[in-house]
């Protein structure tokens, strides 16, 4: 009969190191499972009920003790590859566009479900760090479009303070089963998105029919990144109001009206 | 591919409905009609009005369907100097708040648990009859969101007609410290710098004040410098971590009650460092205080020398301050040498922080003091600046001086002087206006809630664009016990159904904001002007009509007092052929401009304290001008950016770089004023071991009658909550959107736990917004005040955290 073996050195090590890592796995799942709420940011601390996704709106993160209810699984925008995300991130000015008024009545329609009224900040369609930091500009600042969800690029100057004009459009926490005192009901009917700008014969170069305040970037909206419908056809182009005019009733300075220069 | 013409449009078609149909299921505003939308472009009509909501004064263009006579657009004011075309989340959606469907629209009375609508005549009729029946017995509770007319007629109303002086506003509750604090500093109130201090400053300190938030178009206007490239140095101190506190290069976290500490520590290490200003204290500074600060603490107080200010500030060395406000020594220091150097512009910001505090009169007269001390004040960029959270705060409440003391222009009931020279511009009788103050708000409620044969001499009192039922502290002592008295009578004026309405004995719908000529003033002593864009809803009529015409049917009645000393009607006004118009009518109250015939009369009180305002019509063609605006030999009118400065202000002594000319020492000195620090009236115990303070969230303005029904404000906050400590949290195992009761010695209110979220407190400390009529956490709070201003301190009390059990009962 054999000798039992007397395990090596190195054979030895290599047990206590994987006993140690089990055990820190085992450990580290336990303390992720009890993970209490208290620990977690106040971004996702609010989701009644995590099946209730907005549509096209990004998952909310779950707590580990969630995961064996509600497992991590492949969603719509489940990509794999890095290369086929960076492929979309960045269009080619000389890239041939295809029918630029494809789909223009719905993505007018869809930019109106997001604001009040033409020309209202857009309220945020996915759900938001509460702090003021900002952190929105890791993607808002130059734009970029994930396998068909668009983060455009700010239409205007920069400004410290992106909460303060938008707002998210689901709150990140409601009271259920208490009903509101007040109506909640709004009988407000706002200004809808301009259709066309004025040509001055079919082919012309349309003028801009809306006001260029805090919309002074267009390639935000119209740009490569922007929504069928209301995109460039002529993306090489770069200066957009060598040919397209502000408008004059909303973009003519001064005002046309009787209030006065602001005092110096 | 091809696709004939009828597929695309069926396609088109479909893809519209689905839109449209997911924007009713997730409650989205609608547009109108696509195949109108160029045509509804090119007639929608701007014209300019200030917000409706904060105090910041912002100017917005409003864009109106003539055809449907309501608003369909907004968007921030390019000209207008406060904000240059910007504005904030309430801002953009200020026109939804017209368009709730519960719109007050018909006066309605009370029958037994219902209120019956009524017609306007017999609600104008009920009003006039009880206070026919006791004059002395009615009280005016009115608002910092009184437009400047309005509260001017209320104001007549009240003290020249019927000779009483039971008027106060909602801004007792916001601004009253504020205004003691720089009536016993300079001797008359108001800042002296204006926002172009935020365009200039190197350091901006904020005072227990969350400007991210609360008044986010002003911290835009400072933060976004940075972008620029410019060096701005934020300090924010506070109670808690804020969305400004995310901006600010240090964070100061202070122990409720300890700004006081912190600035008589800068003003202690001022004093020893020798590095106050020595040209400030020889030219421009007298030094003040209280003699018996604790038992009877006065608005004038008694003179001490520069010596004896320096020998009482001593004792709070930076390690006493520590010890009292829990901020180290070593960034006591780094404010004293701060504002030790007099080669930067600081500017401090506060608003209810310092306001609503039980010592709120001497923390305002102490941080003007440790900027007049060091000499930032008086140049671009250095300022103390007091911010209101009420649009017309400022113009109304204080300019108009709808106060249970005061009177228009910065006078006071109890100067004989000042009584005359109203009674003259009034044209009433001498003798008319009462020598003693009215109840000012806490006590005024206090009157309505006792029964008559206690002492409570208010039996019927009238509430005007403000929501006490809702606002109010300590509410279970204030607001609701007059509701069970029977000969109490309470009249609301509102324009939606709040806290209050559903109270009131008679409620009367009112026009809101556009829907009526206006005028307000902002913190910046701006005096703003809009005409009326689009019209009040069913029967909902103007706030100064109703006061009107109540005061018409008194004279129908035949109280002496709503008579002049001609005999003529109190509020007679003429058209432009000098034609009397019955403006008590409705249907004849549009014949004239109301407004401009109440501010022109209005305006003849405005010189005494050098407060001078511009004809209504300048106004008119102005977004805004800061006051005094005095006419220059040319004609046009000029407005006064830096107040007692040389270089600005006209009524400043020739020659003078400073000039305080309304010195309560008559001798064109400012006071500095030493207070101790007094610890507050309520403080956590084994019992109640939670400091709690209440506030406002970005989304929502005060009590939310307005931004709870935009749809887009409400949905991004939905509700009220209480922010915990995570581990506090974790020792009593509360977890996020778990519901608590949050329990005083007064009341109690149930709350969500919010775990870092929007704010974040320290150990030991919560936080609560008080906009969410559901959750009214003024049931909670404390009613003690400051001695001087009578402001209630909102910000600080004691409470517990209970457990709702599985059950919904509480485990104690």
């Amino acid at each position: 009969m054999a000798e039992p073996q007397e395990p090596t050195p190195e054979y030895r090590s290599t047990h206590v190191f994987v006993g140690v890592a089990l055990g820190l796995a085992f450990l580290g799942f336990f303390v992720g499972i009890n993970q209490t709420s208290q620990q977690m940011d106040g971004l996702t601390a609010f989701v009644p009920d995590a099946s209730k996704e907005a549509p096209h709106e990004s998952l909310k993160a779950r707590g580990y003790g969630e995961i064996l209810e509600n497992p991590f699984r492949k969603n719509q925008h489940w990509l794999t590859s890095i290369d086929n995300l960076a492929s979309k991130t960045t269009p080619q000015l000389t890239a041939e566009v295809e029918d630029p008024e494809k789909n223009k009545e719905s993505t007018l329609l869809m930019r109106e479900a997001r604001r009040a009224y033409a020309g209202a900040p857009p309220t945020i369609p996915h759900p938001v760090k509460q702090k003021g930091d900002a952190s929105c500009v890791a993607c808002h600042q130059d734009g970029v479009t994930i396998n068909g969800r668009l983060a455009p690029p700010m239409s205007h100057d920069f400004k410290s303070q992106c909460m303060q004009c938008h707002v998210v459009s689901q709150a990140p926490m409601q009271v259920e089963n208490r009903s509101y005192l007040l109506s909640t009901e709004n009988s407000f009917v706002g200004l809808s998105e301009p259709r066309d700008g004025e040509r001055a014969w079919p082919g012309a170069p349309a003028t801009i029919p809306h006001t260029l305040q805090m919309r002074s970037n267009c390639m935000s909206c119209h740009g490569l990144n922007g929504r069928y419908g209301i995109r460039t056809s002529h993306p090489w182009r770069q200066n957009c109001v060598q040919c397209h005019t502000p408008n004059a009733k909303l973009d003519a300075h001064p005002i046309p009206s009787n209030l006065d220069a602001p005092p110096q | 591919m091809s696709m004939d013409r009828r597929e695309f449009l069926k396609a088109t078609a479909m893809a519209a409905a689905t839109t449209a149909a997911s924007r009713l299921a997730y409650g989205e505003t609608p547009a109108l009609d696509p195949s109108v939308a160029d045509e509804v472009h090119s007639r929608v009509k701007f014209d300019k009005a200030p917000c409706r909501f904060c105090g910041t004064g912002c100017h917005l263009q409003i864009g109106v369907d003539p055809n449907t006579d309501k608003v369909v657009s907004i968007s921030g004011d390019q000209r207008a100097e406060v904000n240059k075309g910007l504005l904030c989340v309430k801002g953009y959606h200020a026109g939804l708040a017209l368009y709730g469907k519960d719109r007050l629209t018909r006066p309605m009375l009370k029958q037994g648990d219902k209120h019956v609508p009524i017609s306007w005549d017999k609600a104008i009729d009920i009003i006039a009859k009880r206070i026919q029946k006791n004059p002395a017995g009615f009280a005016f509770y009115g608002s910092g969101q009184w437009t400047i007319p309005e509260g001017y007629a209320a104001q007549k109303f009240t003290k020249g007609g019927l000779g009483n002086n039971h008027i106060d506003p909602n801004a007792r509750l916001c601004m009253a410290s504020a205004v003691t604090g720089f009536v016993s500093t300079y001797g008359v109130d108001e800042p002296a710098g204006t926002y172009t201090d935020l365009d200039k400053c190197d350091v901006i300190i904020t005072w227990g004040n969350n400007p991210a938030e609360m008044h986010p178009v002003l911290f835009s206007r400072v933060i976004d410098r940075r972008s620029r490239g410019e060096k701005v140095t934020l300090i924010d101190m506070g109670t808690r971590r804020t969305r400004t506190t995310d901006h600010a290069t240090h964070y100061l976290q202070f122990k409720p009650q300890g700004d006081v500490a912190i600035a008589l520590g800068i003003a202690h290490l001022l004093c020893k460092k020798n590095t106050y200003s020595q040209e400030f204290v020889d030219k421009y500074l007298n030094f003040r205080r209280d003699s018996d600060p604790l038992e009877n603490p006065t608005l004038l107080g008694e003179s001490m020398t520069f010596d004896e200010f320096k020998r009482a500030v001593s004792v709070y060395t930076p390690e006493k301050v520590e010890e009292l406000s829990g901020v180290p020594a070593s960034k006591i220091h780094l404010l004293a040498d701060l504002f030790g150097n007099p080669d930067i512009r600081i500017t401090s910001l506060w608003c209810m922080g310092m306001n609503q505090h039980t010592r709120g009169t001497d923390i305002n007269r102490l941080v003007h003091g440790i900027h007049l001390l060091s000499g930032h004040f008086g140049r671009p960029g250095d300022a103390p600046t007091s911010l209101t959270g009420q649009p017309s705060a400022c113009g109304t409440a204080r300019e108009v001086g709808t106060l249970a003391h005061a009177l228009p222009g910065g006078r006071v009931v109890a100067n004989a002087k000042h009584r005359e020279q109203s009674e003259d511009i009034w044209n009433v009788p001498r003798g008319r206006i009462n020598p003693k103050p009215g109840y000012h708000t806490v006590l005024m409620w206090e009157k309505f809630s006792t029964p008559k044969e206690e002492g409570g001499d208010i039996d019927t009192l009238w509430v005007q664009v403000t929501n006490p039922g809702h606002s109010l502290p300590n509410t279970e002592k204030l607001f609701y016990p007059s509701r069970k008295l029977e000969d109490k009578f309470l009249i609301v004026s509102d324009v939606y159904p709040t806290e209050s309405t559903r109270h009131a004995d008679l409620i009367l719908p009112s026009a809101l904001w556009i829907e009526k000529n206006g005028m307000f003033g902002n913190s910046e002593r701006r005096t703003q002007q809009w005409f009326k864009q689009v019209s009040p809803p069913g029967e909902a009529r103007d706030d100064c009509w109703q006061t009107i015409a109540v005061a018409h049917r008194l004279h129908e009645l035949g109280h002496e007092g709503m008579k002049d000393r001609d005999g003529r009607f109190l509020f007679e006004m003429k058209d432009e052929a000098g034609k009397s118009v019955p403006v008590w009518k409705w249907t004849n109250y549009y014949d004239i401009n109301v407004d401009r015939a109440l501010f022109e009369e209005y305006r003849k009180f405005t010189t005494l304290k050098h407060k001078n305002l511009a004809p209504y019509d300048v106004y008119a063609a102005h977004r805004g001008l800061r006051w005094p605006v005095v006419q220059e030999p040319d004609g046009t009118w000029r407005e006064v950016q830096y107040r007692f400065a040389g270089f600005d202000d006209p009524f400043v002594e020739k020659g003078k770089k400073l000039d305080f000319y309304h010195s309560t020492t008559n001798d064109g000195r400012a006071q500095v004023w030493f207070a101790p620090y007094v610890a507050p009236p309520e403080v956590p115990d084994a019992d109640y071991p939670f400091w709690l303070c209440t506030g406002r969230v970005l989304e929502h303005w005060h009590t939310g009658s307005m931004t709870m029904r935009i749809p887009q404000t409400r949905r991004a906050m939905p509700n009220a909550y209480v922010e915990v400590h995570p581990e506090d949290a974790a020792e009593l195992n509360l977890s996020s959107g778990e519901v608590v009761i949050i329990e005083s010695r007064r009341g109690s209110c149930e709350l969500p736990v919010w775990i870092n979220g929007r704010g974040r407190p320290p150990r030991g400390s919560l936080f609560v917004p008080f906009f969410d009529e559901r959750m009214l956490i003024n049931q909670v709070t404390l009613d003690a005040h400051c001695p001087i201003s009578k402001e209630p301190d909102y910000k600080k009390c004691a409470v517990k955290v209970r457990k709702l059990t599985a059950k919904g009962a509480t485990d104690g």
